[in-house]
């Protein structure tokens, strides 16, 4: 059996921290046989930790630490089902065939599978292929001493409740993800627009499929539209060496690296530099650049950084959009790093993110400026009827949380039912328990 | 040129890690072990990654390693062996049956086992066994264990000795790695990633190296401790 001990743990934004009893198990059997001994009634599992927000810590209960259990199982070439354990992440995925790519990338390779299950996550693709829980083919959840395999036929109301269920529904032991056979090479080409109108109009068209936006808010608008297409194997190595190098990896600092007058000036320099490449690179180079620098969220010092992340509905989405920019300059807030993404479909789940619209994902230095601005913006969100990404969000309160997520008490009545021992912080936060 | 490695002790990461290291160069792995479930996890891993043949062997080294023997003269390609297989309790854990399994395991059945491995027909042996630093010098926390693993270094040491033609031994003595054995202990100061512990051990194999200390800041620190006199020692937690 594992043994428990007392941890502090982090998460990607570094500026929150959370002790709690944990157990990081070697194998599946020790999982299983460690649960059955402990009996917890206060559990949470957690992969990679690399949440923005309170969604991964379970403060004084017991965390279950999932990252050793990474290993493939089994996978069938006539579905391309791939059964892996939960702790496999997003690079392992890239690096199990070069002939197959996961269907649903996030912000980074280092999240592990079962995070992304339990987060629902998107990709740059979320307009062609939904977020990650529509190709999640079944999923093994334990739940106390229970095993239960769940699929959109087997227990759906669980699966749905699990796809975005933050970890509360139950250990995810098993996955079976549908992995998608198309090369790892991308051609890229990018184009900048100066003006919101421009911008959403780039965004209407289904013309690729990887699509992306970089938003400068420091200076006079501006936005680099990156536009992502496969092409062909043969055209491309085979080899996608590079993604085992990390460039250069920040160390722990005392102080913030982030000023205002030196991230306009890289802004400035990157409108120019950023705008230029248009290339085949490997699709991870182009999906997670940021990867390349290992602990790059430490340049904003011991404070760390917050992000928001909303969907503005397609209704009036340039005047929200305006409203959200305003809101940033008036609370006096630094935002270091806006992307602006287009969903087309709903997620699966019932606590899932992505409904139709845009999204807009912003890194903030962390301040009081900051923290007042996301709130300002989530009660702006919230009364445009549109929401806020779980993962990332730190200050929703309970009551915009109902009104953003409709499904919240069929998600309750399905942990009551299935009598899930499962807490986290943010469930807490939110009155989900 | 491929090669076929069998890992005793698999299920322990640091095996696992150096399985994927193998794998990676494309050599085939013999994994040996007593829980079959969580062998066969870590075999079906190796083949998906890595594309190369991994069978597995269930066995349990404190009651007999003849499945083991079985294998390795029925094989006709060259085996190589990599050790990793040791019972690891501290002395307070233990009892007479522990005690008597700790030995069978840690010293009588490996020697065995590299006693029969090196008399296979084959024009190169090449095998690696991890040690502890706990070997080299007694504590009362754990001397048992730490005593098992001298025992075998000294005997290992007596083949290095022999200088055996075509026989490569390498002795890994490990500090601090991120196992269960060290997750959240208090007192430890740096635990090394068990892939860059199979790292080292793949480099040190690849080099011939008769014994490697890992990480290597353990190097300077046991060689204090081994110069400290006894009653300084004792004053040591």
């Amino acid at each position: 059996m594992s043994i428990l001990t007392t941890q502090t743990l982090s998460n990607f934004s570094h500026h929150q921290h959370s002790t709690c009893q944990c157990l990081r198990p070697d194998s599946d059997n020790e999982l299983r046989v460690s649960l059955t001994q402990l009996a917890p009634k206060n559990i949470l599992p957690r992969g990679s930790g690399l949440s923005y927000n309170d969604c991964c810590f379970n403060t004084d209960g017991i965390v279950i630490d999932t990252t050793r259990l990474n290993r493939f199982l089994s996978f069938d070439e006539a579905t391309n089902i791939l059964v892996c354990e939960p702790g496999v992440t997003f690079r392992d995925l890239f690096l199990f065939n070069p002939n197959y790519i996961p269907p649903v990338i996030p912000g980074t390779l280092y999240a592990t599978l079962a995070g992304g299950v339990a987060n629902d996550v998107h990709g740059k693709n979320q307009s062609h292929q939904g977020s990650l829980g529509e190709h999640i083919a079944w999923l093994e959840l334990l739940i106390g001493d229970k095993c239960i395999v769940t699929s959109p036929t087997q227990h759906p109301d669980l699966f749905y409740a699990t796809i975005g269920g933050l970890g509360l529904t139950g250990i995810i032991s098993k996955i079976a993800v549908k992995m998608v056979k198309k090369s790892h090479w991308v051609c890229v080409n990018k184009h900048t627009v100066t003006t919101l109108p421009a911008l959403l109009e780039a965004f209407k068209k289904q013309d690729t499929d990887y699509k992306v936006a970089w938003l400068d808010l420091l200076n006079p608008f501006f936005a680099i539209i990156s536009k992502a297409h496969h092409v062909d194997p043969a055209d491309t190595p085979q080899d996608v060496g590079g993604l085992e190098r990390v460039l250069l990896s920040c160390p722990k600092l005392p102080f913030s690296l982030i000023y205002r007058g030196t991230h306009r000036l890289f802004n400035r320099i990157y409108q120019n530099v950023g705008a230029k490449s248009s290339k085949i690179m490997p699709l991870w180079q182009f999906n997670n650049p940021l990867d390349k620098l290992g602990q790059w969220q430490r340049a904003y010092g011991p404070k760390g950084l917050i992000q928001f992340q909303g969907l503005i509905p397609d209704l009036d989405a340039e005047l929200t959009l305006k409203a959200l920019f305003d809101v940033i300059k008036s609370h006096g807030a630094l935002p270091t790093l806006a992307v602006l993404k287009r969903f087309e479909k709903p997620g699966v789940g019932l606590l899932s993110f992505a409904r139709p619209g845009f999204t807009l994902a912003i890194d903030f230095k962390h301040n009081d400026a900051a923290i007042n601005a996301v709130k300002a913006m989530n009660d702006l969100i919230t009364s445009v009827n549109g929401n806020i990404y779980l993962a990332k969000d730190q200050q929703l309160k309970p009551a915009q949380f109902e009104l953003l997520y409709p499904k919240h008490q069929a998600f309750r009545n399905v942990l009551k039912h299935y009598q899930s021992p499962h807490h986290s912080d943010l469930a807490k936060r939110l009155g989900l328990l | 040129m491929k090669e076929t490695w069998m890992i005793i002790g698999a299920t322990s990461v640091i095996a696992e890690a150096f399985a994927l290291e193998m794998a990676a160069l494309k050599h085939d792995v013999i994994l040996v072990g007593r829980q079959e479930a969580a062998l066969n996890a870590i075999a079906s891993n190796l083949t998906l990654r890595h594309g190369i043949d991994s069978t597995i062997i269930i066995c349990d080294m404190a009651k007999k390693i003849n499945p083991i023997l079985t294998v390795l003269e029925n094989t006709d390609s060259t085996i190589h062996l990599f050790i990793a297989c040791s019972a690891m309790q501290q002395n307070h854990e233990l009892n007479d049956a522990l005690i008597k399994d700790m030995i069978t395991v840690n010293i009588t059945h490996t020697i065995l086992l590299i006693e029969h491995y090196l008399k296979k027909q084959q024009t190169t042996h090449q095998f690696c066994f991890l040690s502890s630093v706990a070997s080299m010098r007694g504590r009362s926390k754990n001397s048992i264990y730490g005593a098992t693993k001298a025992a075998i270094e000294v005997y290992l040491e007596g083949l290095q000795h022999q200088a055996i033609p075509n026989t490569f031994i390498t002795i890994m003595r490990l500090g601090f790695i991120d196992t269960k054995h060290t997750f959240g202990l208090p007192g430890v100061f740096y635990a090394a990633p068990p892939s860059a512990c199979a790292k080292a051990c793949v480099k040190a194999i690849n080099k011939h190296k008769r014994l490697v200390t890992y990480p290597f800041i353990w190097r300077p620190i046991m060689f204090v401790i081994r110069q400290l006199p006894f009653f300084l020692f004792r004053k040591i937690n």
